[in-house]
């Protein structure tokens, strides 16, 4: 007698049954959690609970450090020790190193912190030492548990169903959240999607809409009352610009199916070595890229660069985005230091929505440079499509932030 | 086989599809791995594929453990499930 594949495999179970002598499998606590953290009526609102207290951990650490002791130390010892000790104030080198200072009544006058005297060894130091590095530490900290104890599996497939809206599957939460550290090791993760339409849009999605540690480090601290409505505003985006990507975009998006692992004791040394890696990796990769954005955007500003291309597109600015056309320079200087932009940003006096178009912009707007070529690593012609999905969206959505501010009367 | 594989849609676990079809989970992980054989399913590599080192370093944590494992519908597999909803 000959079986067909159906049969075989009914009698492969049947045997089984009949022959496998089973024992009673007691539900223990650890089960009842992973059922509770998969399924999506109880799922959800964990989810959220999980990502809210993330937040609020995230937040309460790097503030504590940063404007508790790095803020202090850099404006008041820092910054005045370099001041007084490095030579040709006023100067070129000075301005580009140091502080750029400003002008007040004709005369030449130094800045009174970090944020604002825009030099390499004075905001570039403060910003990747002061800002960056608590945010990323505690960011990638408690990332690590999450994945040692076994829940971004569970994240994963509950977000499954809505990420395939945008031609992406419950993985895709793994470089999205680890871009919210970096966008560099989250560019390099979306090599675990399988069709090049899905890290195309992956990648796409991740450099116009995912802020890294740097950018929420900085909002955090200069905007903290409107990172709510910043956030949400990159989340829709995230989600209306994937769900075109993924009409327009030919190539297939596989349905999935995942066997999801228990719940893990996490190892303290493997959290250990995960964190330690990714921050080394941070500061080896990304922070020359910061470090030489900031010294760029320092000889742009001393040769008018910034302020000739600030004057040009100010009108854009103002009549397409609604923004103030002060904020024209901080924009274009975005291009190479958004989170310094940020800061720049904060003390143009504009109300608060026109406020968070301006940061929303600046996220937005471009790729940092470390990103950009990390995208360039995956492919000229992924980065280029990317680049002009990347133009086309900030000029839509920007456009279409201050059309709801409009008929919300705000803008 | 038919059974499973017209199961398998967006947040499908495979604890899930053996509740469903109330069969052991052991005998549908030999069933996965036939269609895997067969071209119907392909295991996703969750381990990130970077060339350098300091990246992978980076990276490390983008796989999550070693008892993680995905499915993919190959081409052969969609096509087949198409068929069986049709």
């Amino acid at each position: 007698m000959k079986l067909g594949v159906e049969e075989r495999w009914d009698l492969i179970d049947r045997i089984s049954k009949e022959t496998v002598t089973f024992g009673v499998y007691r539900h223990t606590l650890k089960d009842a959690i992973g059922e509770l953290t998969i399924k999506p009526m109880t799922g959800i609102p964990v989810a959220i609970a999980i990502l809210y207290g993330f937040w609020s951990v995230f937040g309460s650490f790097a503030g504590f450090f940063t404007d508790g002791f790095f803020v202090r130390l850099f404006d008041a010892y820092w910054l005045p020790w370099l001041q007084a000790v490095f030579p040709g104030e006023g100067g070129w080198l000075y301005a580009i190193m140091v502080d750029a200072g400003g002008i007040e009544s004709g005369e030449f006058v130094l800045s009174s912190n970090c944020l604002e005297s825009f030099g390499v060894l004075t905001s570039g130091l403060f910003v990747a030492i002061g800002v960056v590095l608590p945010a990323i530490l505690i960011f990638y900290l408690m990332l690590a548990i999450l994945e040692d104890i076994g829940y971004m599996p569970r994240l994963a497939v509950l977000i499954d169903t809505m990420l395939h809206k945008i031609g992406l599957h419950g993985y895709a939460i793994v470089p999205t959240i680890l871009s919210l550290g970096c966008n560099v090791p989250g560019v390099t993760a979306t090599r675990i999607l399988e069709t090049k339409k899905q890290r195309f849009i992956m990648m796409t999605l991740l450099a116009i809409f995912i802020p890294c540690g740097a950018q929420i480090g900085i909002m955090q601290d200069v905007v903290p009352d409107l990172m709510g409505w910043i956030l949400l505003y990159l989340i829709i985006g995230y989600f209306i610009f994937g769900y075109i990507l993924n009409k327009v975009i030919p190539g297939r998006a596989p349905e999935f199916l995942i066997d999801v692992p228990p719940y893990r004791r996490p190892m303290l040394s493997n959290i250990g070595k995960k964190v330690l890696g990714r921050v080394k990796g941070f500061f080896m990769v990304a922070l020359p890229f910061v470090m030489l954005g900031c010294a760029i955007v320092g000889v742009f500003y001393q040769l008018g660069v910034i302020r000739f291309l600030g004057d040009l597109l100010a009108p854009i600015f103002v009549g397409w985005f609604g923004v103030p056309a002060e904020t024209a320079g901080p924009l274009v200087a975005a291009f190479l230091r958004k989170d310094l932009a940020v800061a720049q940003l904060s003390v143009i006096e504009m109300t608060k929505y026109q406020m968070i178009t301006a940061v929303v912009l600046v996220s937005i707007y471009f790729p940092c440079v470390a990103t950009f070529v990390m995208m360039l690593k995956e492919g000229l012609k992924e980065l280029i499509g990317a680049l002009a999905v990347l133009a086309v969206t900030v000029f839509l959505y920007g456009g279409l932030i201050h059309l709801i501010g409009k008929l919300l009367g705000v803008a | 086989m038919e059974e499973v594989l017209s199961r398998i849609e967006n947040g499908t676990t495979i604890d899930t599809i053996a509740g469903e079809l109330a069969m052991n989970r052991s005998t549908l992980l030999a069933m996965i791995e036939f269609l895997v054989d067969e071209g119907y399913l392909e295991r996703v590599e969750m381990r990130c594929s970077c060339s350098t080192r300091d990246l992978c370093e980076q990276c490390r944590g983008t796989d999550t453990g070693s008892e993680m494992a995905v499915y993919a519908l190959t081409p052969k597999g969609a096509g087949m499930v198409e068929r069986l909803k049709s």
